[in-house]
């Protein structure tokens, strides 16, 4: 899908299939996040996800649910050579995931919605405004 | 710019992919968000709700088995599975509901 | 938890019970009571093999029969358990032979006589998918678990969706779980859309259980969750055509 899309000036964001397989066929991608919760099951996809991505795109692991340095530990032991982007355990969007709102909306100010709307601000300089 | 979100499942995809569509959009980005999970939710973390999000996925279903005509080409798949989502987000499920992959790769 | 303790309630009532499980994360042997030890990658090791074309059959001789005989273990309450494996580290390609054996053997079964008055149960993975394959084709009934959240409530939709959306789509009951008060079920109803015919309690005994690695019927026998699965059980047994069915537990969803 991802190849039959021309980007142009465009973002297009997937929401891929859990687990490596989707990894596996969407090699169109021009940056991959991996999403690894501190377990080590979560760990491991992540790792292996970056195995297969890491050789065609720039792969940025992105810590979520994190409780504490311990957490961040965790994931840097398996996955520290990667650029990594932390997302702190937080109320704020565990309760919009519960009332199905969207973190951005119902929690802007917490902390894990500020380092994802900073890497977003990172994504948007490596790529040209759209002609307003 | 093409990204691609994985993760185990749980480990909050869609959580990151919502909020970074979002974030692109608002900052003059224009931004399409593709859903390609099997049980779609992406449209809850761009904040279009879980009825809306539902729909969508009931719109792919039909598509899937045959209900509804299927699109050919990308751009209609966008116009007919799609929905805009706050800040100018264009979201499109892209996923097949119905069908399994086959159990071994 | 819900599919293996129906099983061995369905035992207890005199059915011959066979238990179908094709998730390749671990659940169903541990909440039949086996424990976690009677996972194992490849449990059909060698039941099927490649033809000369390439194409996975079952080994010759071996029909669905034979290898649920030879295959199958035996849980408490001498309910048959049927696996097609669990995922090791190393990927599916490990285990190839073994799920590929097992799909075989299940898609011929319900033609199989031998098995046309047993109660064949199967726990099938988490995802709307999963409802369009496996043993769930087959299913006479389908009970979908949904707990009292948006999510689990769209999924369960989704299910629903593909189940009815198949020619001989069966019976279909909505099983609202991890009710915290009786206001949850009629939360589930409104999300979902439909009526439940049952409710199971959220239930520290189900937790504790899992934690300890047994079935919830050795564990406590009287929790409330227990009971209520029991409630289902007799519900299941009013209706026509008797429990075949599967289990769709969206609670990992």
């Amino acid at each position: 899908m991802l190849g039959e899309l021309e980007s142009g000036g465009r973002f297009v964001i997937c929401d891929l299939e859990a687990g490596v397989g989707a990894v596996v066929r969407s090699d169109q991608a021009d940056v991959v996040l991996a999403v690894a919760e501190p377990t080590v099951k979560s760990i491991e996809v992540a790792r292996r996800a970056v195995e297969i991505a890491g050789e065609r795109a720039p792969v940025v692991v992105i810590a979520n649910r994190v409780r504490g340095e311990e957490d961040v530990d965790a994931i840097r032991a398996v996955l520290g050579e990667q650029e990594l982007v932390v997302v702190p355990e937080e109320p704020g969007i565990a309760a919009a995931d519960r009332e199905g709102a969207a973190p951005i909306d119902f929690a802007p100010d917490s902390v894990g919605v500020r380092a994802l709307v900073t890497l977003a601000e990172r994504l948007g300089e490596r790529a040209p405004r759209a002609a307003a | 710019m093409k990204i691609a979100v994985a993760g185990k499942g749980g480990a909050g995809k869609t959580t990151v992919s919502g909020t970074l569509a979002r974030s692109l959009a608002r900052a003059g980005h224009d931004v399409l968000a593709l859903d390609a999970d099997a049980n779609p939710m992406l449209g809850v973390s761009l904040g279009v709700g879980p009825e809306e999000t539902d729909r969508l996925a009931a719109v792919r279903q039909a598509i899937d088995e045959g209900e509804m005509e299927h699109q050919r080409s990308v751009d209609e798949l966008i116009e007919g599975c799609g929905t805009n989502a706050p800040d100018g987000v264009r979201l499109v499920v892209v996923s097949r509901i119905d069908r399994a992959d086959p159990p071994c790769p | 938890m819900v599919a293996g303790t129906a099983a061995r309630l369905l035992a207890r009532r005199g059915h011959s019970v066979l238990a179908l499980d094709s998730d390749l994360m671990p659940g169903l042997a541990v909440s039949l009571g086996l424990g976690g030890g009677a996972d194992t990658a490849c449990p059909l090791d060698g039941a099927a093999e490649r033809g000369e074309d390439g194409r996975w059959r079952l080994k010759k001789g071996l029909g669905p029969v034979r290898a649920v005989r030879r295959y199958a273990v035996v849980a408490p309450d001498g309910v048959k358990l049927f696996q097609s494996g669990k995922l090791p580290p190393e990927g599916t390609g490990a285990i190839m032979s073994s799920l590929q054996a097992y799909y075989k053997v299940i898609h011929r079964l319900p033609r199989a006589r031998a098995f046309a008055d047993w109660a064949i149960i199967g726990d099938l993975p988490a995802g709307p998918r999963q409802a369009a394959f496996d043993w769930a084709p087959f299913a006479e009934t389908f009970l979908i678990l949904v707990e009292p959240t948006w999510q689990s409530a769209l999924t369960a939709r989704r299910v629903a969706r593909v189940v009815r959306s198949r020619e001989r789509s069966g019976a279909v009951g909505l099983v609202a779980n991890k009710v915290a008060d009786p206001a949850d079920v009629g939360r589930v109803e409104e999300l979902v859309g439909e009526a439940v015919v049952a409710a199971i309690p959220a239930d520290e005994r189900v937790l504790e259980a899992e934690r300890a690695g047994a079935a919830l019927l050795d564990h406590d026998p009287f929790s409330p969750a227990a009971r209520a699965i029991e409630r289902l059980v007799d519900e299941l047994a009013r209706w026509e055509p008797p429990a075949r069915g599967s289990i769709r537990d969206v609670e990992r969803a």
